[in-house]
């Protein structure tokens, strides 16, 4: 009789006959090596899980060694197919690794289930990307396990509800593992799934060191619990639904990107976070903000400092929908995630508020945004950056000569960063242009190393001295490309704040594509953006929910028949006069003005090739004449202003 | 040895003061660092150059130890392993991983005399048994080529993460009881003094132990094979074992080192998550 250790993590195998000591590769095993006890440790290092058998020949231990070498690869590609983070194209080829394995080795479901029977899955495991990704068994296995979560909570809870005086004796952590490989828990799930009574199970194999009797007064006890408890009400994810993602289905829902927060903006131009946000609540539909920004923009963090603010009533309201990177993930565990990945190296401590506002929401605040082709879609715009002469379009718009200056300025870093960052992105195995690439290169242009502490424009601006210009406008247009992939990623529109012709080199060319109409322009009193500040976060919201929704009510039949352009005006009338009152009667003294608000057409051709610069609607106070300084000539622009000049870029798709 | 904080006698082997609670306290560390064991190892030392010397070698053992002096501490495991560490920070991962891995009993044979030799064999440690279950064991290299016999992966230890709890010894510890008798039921091996280091005078060691095998002809490039012999089999390899005390995660990595041979025995599945996850969190995947 040999004497065999074997583990499936570790894939090897270590057998003692006698004297003689050898040694079985997982990838190999057919080869028995000699070896030694001094390969003891380099073997099975730290793996806990070595199986300790006594066997006749090798055929025994090769074949309980390649059906724990297997049991290991499935466990680890069930969870890379169930880990939220992990990357799509990766998870597609785990999921088809699995079925392989699943269907070579019939023992491993079985392994499967005990392990994933023993505890809930975690916050950051998404049951719906292993099921969209896998077929066949493995299908199978992410559905069951998907509708046994209630039943596989309610023996967890169970578990932990068993009181700590019958374990005087017993490691609770270690019978928790012993029960699981000899499979209670998922027997007892299987019970509490289908609301019967578990039956006791058998206690074999139970360690020397423990008393037969207060293992099984334990065990008594789970299964009394698990009887007593009803299956925990826990929603089981619908798996076929396929409407999670943002892509709006119909033109009215098509929300628009708050470039607002981007934190690049921040560090580049003078942005009025507060002005931005008030404006774009009342005459926007919905606002889509990146769930990152929500950490890192200074905008953002300097709003949420006062109490109840506006933000914070907007996405109770749901009026602000978060983009996310991650499904079914709130704020914060989305920030715990992002700060594990080092996406995000500052802390924000508003993750909580921000949570709550999300919590109070009568709708789903978050939506899931696959950025699967984001880097492509960035790199059609760099690639527009990397052309002889400036985007036609840009050039339209008054004075071409700083434009041209600073084309020529950047031509090294429009041709090389953008080239090497090309090439970093695909030895990194991903598509287009990854923007942090494009920011390692840059940094490496100015300093003249890769610096990986600078993470953000904003700290590299701080050292680059006399580039300082050059940096902030290369790094505009590329910023500003970014943004305009992730709204068209996004089906959303475009809010870019802050005009600066130059600067703002995609909003200048879809400026200058416009073809020459008239939009909509209605002259009403309103109050400035700076009384509008001074009202209660609660009052923005009811002017938006009421008299506002009837203003885009009057948007969306007007899209549909354009001679229902009265209907529009009226609204936005109407609109003005109820934001006047309230203003009025909130802040006594508060002093009207007349402005002419701007509304754009709505795009006829959305597969036009130009940039469309059509908002459906805006809000200015000095409109014409900062309309006729940016388009001498005369052509169609919806621009928002009271301290800054605003645009709407709406893509095509 | 006196702690540090209250100045109380107190055993190499604990982990924290157990007057004063003082933490931080390394066992393989303590051990390397008392001053009769750096004496020996002085000793030893003096005794190489001398010889060195006499042989006119003396530039080249300089050179020697200096390589030494920035070599790393590499493991090589499993890719099964290796995606356990690099999928560590998951919570996701580490929770069902550490379902499936505990077993029971955990990590230890079964009674009875029958498996006393593969108990021994387990049990065999440089330092207390509490101890060593905290011990990771790892060769000195100068290159980030492990002992590939023991898996497809080298993990690269990131010197900062780990100088201030390692230790060196003098070849695979294991072997080093077989040599001199142990590994067998009721033989008692004492550790002679000498054999072992901090990280910090790992040079000394290997100039203690590996200078006589240096010539004059001997080239830089030939160091790193006279550090760590890869022999024909698992058996004959020939390196300085680095013990490092307590947990390690894909953060005190600063480079990994994937073998051709992992592809094609491994599923594609893990071997692309494995890439993804390292060049996540910033370590270096090196691929030939």
């Amino acid at each position: 009789m040999m004497k065999a250790a074997i583990s499936g993590r570790a894939a090897a195998a270590l057998v003692v006959d006698g004297d003689m000591w050898y040694r079985i590769d997982g990838e190999n095993p057919s080869e028995v090596k000699p070896a030694g006890p001094r390969a003891w440790q380099y073997v099975f290092g730290v793996s806990q899980d070595v199986q300790y058998l006594e066997v006749h020949s090798f055929d025994e231990v090769r074949q309980t060694l390649v059906a724990a070498v297997d049991e290991d690869y499935a466990l680890s590609l069930a969870l890379i197919c169930l880990d939220i983070t992990t990357k799509e194209t990766t998870r597609r080829v785990a999921a088809d690794d699995l079925e392989t394995i699943i269907k070579r080795t019939p023992g491993v479901t079985a392994f499967l289930w005990k392990v994933f029977a023993s505890r809930p899955l975690t916050y950051d495991a998404s049951i719906y990307d292993a099921f969209h990704a896998s077929l066949g068994e493995a299908r199978r296995f992410f559905v069951e396990l998907n509708a046994c979560q209630p039943a596989i909570t309610t023996v967890r809870q169970s578990w932990e509800a068993i009181g700590q005086e019958l374990f005087s004796a017993i490691d609770r952590d270690e019978l928790l593992a012993y029960a699981t490989h000899a499979g209670f828990p998922l027997v007892f799930a299987e019970a509490a799934h289908r609301n019967v009574r578990p039956d006791l199970p058998e206690l074999e194999g139970l360690p020397e060191y423990w008393k037969v009797g207060d293992v099984r007064r334990i065990v008594s006890q789970w299964v009394d619990e698990i009887a007593c408890c009803r299956t925990a009400k826990k929603r089981v994810l619908v798996l076929e639904n396929t409407h999670l993602g943002t892509a709006a289905a119909t033109w009215e829902e098509r929300p628009t990107f708050f470039g607002a927060a981007d934190p690049d903006l921040e560090s580049l131009q003078s942005i009025d976070f507060h002005a931005s946000l008030i404006n774009n609540l009342l005459f926007r539909r919905r606002l889509l903000v990146p769930d990152s920004y929500f950490f890192t923009s200074a905008g953002i963090a300097e709003h949420l400092a006062r109490p109840a603010s506006l933000l914070e009533a907007a996405i109770t309201a749901g009026l602000v929908t978060a983009a996310c990177l991650y499904r079914g993930l709130g704020f914060d565990a989305t920030y715990d995630i992002l700060r594990r990945q080092r996406v995000l190296t500052a802390q924000c401590k508003f993750v909580h508020r921000l949570q709550t506002a999300a919590d109070r929401a009568e709708v789903d605040v978050f939506a899931y945004c696959s950025t699967e082709g984001i880097g492509e879609s960035y790199d059609r715009y760099l690639t527009i950056l990397q052309a002889k002469d400036p985007p036609a379009g840009a050039l339209h718009i008054g004075g071409s000569g700083p434009l041209l200056r600073h084309w020529l300025a950047t031509q090294d870093w429009r041709l090389s960063i953008i080239n090497d960052a090309r090439e970093a992105t695909l030895k990194r195995r991903g598509h287009g242009v990854h923007k942090r690439e494009l920011l390692r290169y840059l940094v490496k242009a100015v300093i003249g190393v890769f610096v990986p502490e600078i993470t953000g424009i904003g700290q590299l601006l701080r050292l680059g001295g006399e580039l300082v210009e050059r940096i902030r406008v290369f790094w505009s247009w590329t910023s500003e490309g970014h943004r305009f992939s992730r709204a068209r990623e996004l089906d959303a529109l475009l809010y870019s704040p802050g005009y600066e012709k130059v600067q703002n080199l995609f909003v200048t060319n879809a400026l200058g594509s416009l073809p020459d109409t008239e939009p909509l322009r209605v002259r009403v009193r309103m109050p400035s953006t700076d009384s509008l500040k001074l009202l209660h976060s609660d009052d923005i919201i009811q002017l938006r929910l009421g008299p506002g929704a009837s203003y885009q009510e009057a948007l969306v039949r007007w899209h549909d028949a354009p001679d229902r352009q009265a209907e529009v005006e009226l609204a936005l009338a109407a609109y003005a006069v109820e934001i006047s009152k309230l203003c009025v009667r909130r802040l006594p003294g508060a002093k009207l003005k007349v402005v002419e608000l701007t509304v754009g057409l709505p795009s006829k051709n959305p597969t036009d090739d130009r940039n469309q610069f059509a908002s459906m609607t805006t809000f200015d106070s000095e409109l014409g004449r900062k309309v006729r300084q940016l388009m001498p000539g005369g052509k169609v622009g919806p621009v928002t202003t009271n301290d800054q000049t605003d645009v709407v870029v709406d893509l095509p798709n | 040895m006196a702690c540090e904080r209250c100045s109380n006698e107190i055993s190499i082997y604990v982990t924290e003061c157990p007057h004063c609670g003082w933490p931080g306290l390394y066992p393989n560390v303590n051990a390397a660092s008392l001053p009769e064991e750096r004496q020996a190892l002085q000793s030893r030392y003096s005794e190489a150059l001398e010889d060195a010397r006499e042989a006119g070698v003396a530039d080249t053992v300089q050179q020697f130890e200096e390589a030494v002096d920035r070599s790393w501490a590499v493991m090589n495991v499993k890719i099964g392993e290796a995606e356990r560490l690099a999928s560590s920070e998951s919570e996701l991962r580490a929770t069902f991983y550490g379902m499936a891995d505990s077993r029971v009993p955990r990590a230890r044979p079964p009674a009875g005399t029958d498996w006393n030799r593969v108990r021994e064999v387990v049990d065999t440690a440089l330092f207390t048994d509490a101890v060593k279950r905290h011990i990771r064991f790892a060769a000195l290299s100068l290159t980030p080529e492990g002992l590939r016999a023991y898996g497809p992966c080298t993990l690269v230890c990131a010197t900062p993460m780990i100088a201030h709890r390692a230790s060196a010894f003098e070849k695979n510890s294991c072997q080093f009881f077989i040599d001199r008798g142990g590994v067998n039921l009721g033989v008692a091996v004492e550790i002679p003094q000498g054999v072992r280091s901090t990280w910090v005078e790992r040079g000394k060691l290997a100039v203690a132990k590996l200078a006589s095998r240096l010539v004059p002809s001997t080239t830089r490039a030939e160091f790193a094979d006279i550090l760590a012999t890869r022999g024909a089999t698992t058996d004959d390899d020939e390196f300085i074992e680095v013990h490092i005390f307590g947990p390690m995660t894909v953060r005190s990595l600063e480079k990994v080192r994937i073998d051709d041979s992992a592809t094609g025995l491994t599923p594609p599945g893990i071997l692309l998550d494995l890439r993804d996850n390292l060049t996540q969190l910033g370590v270096i995947v090196d691929q030939p």
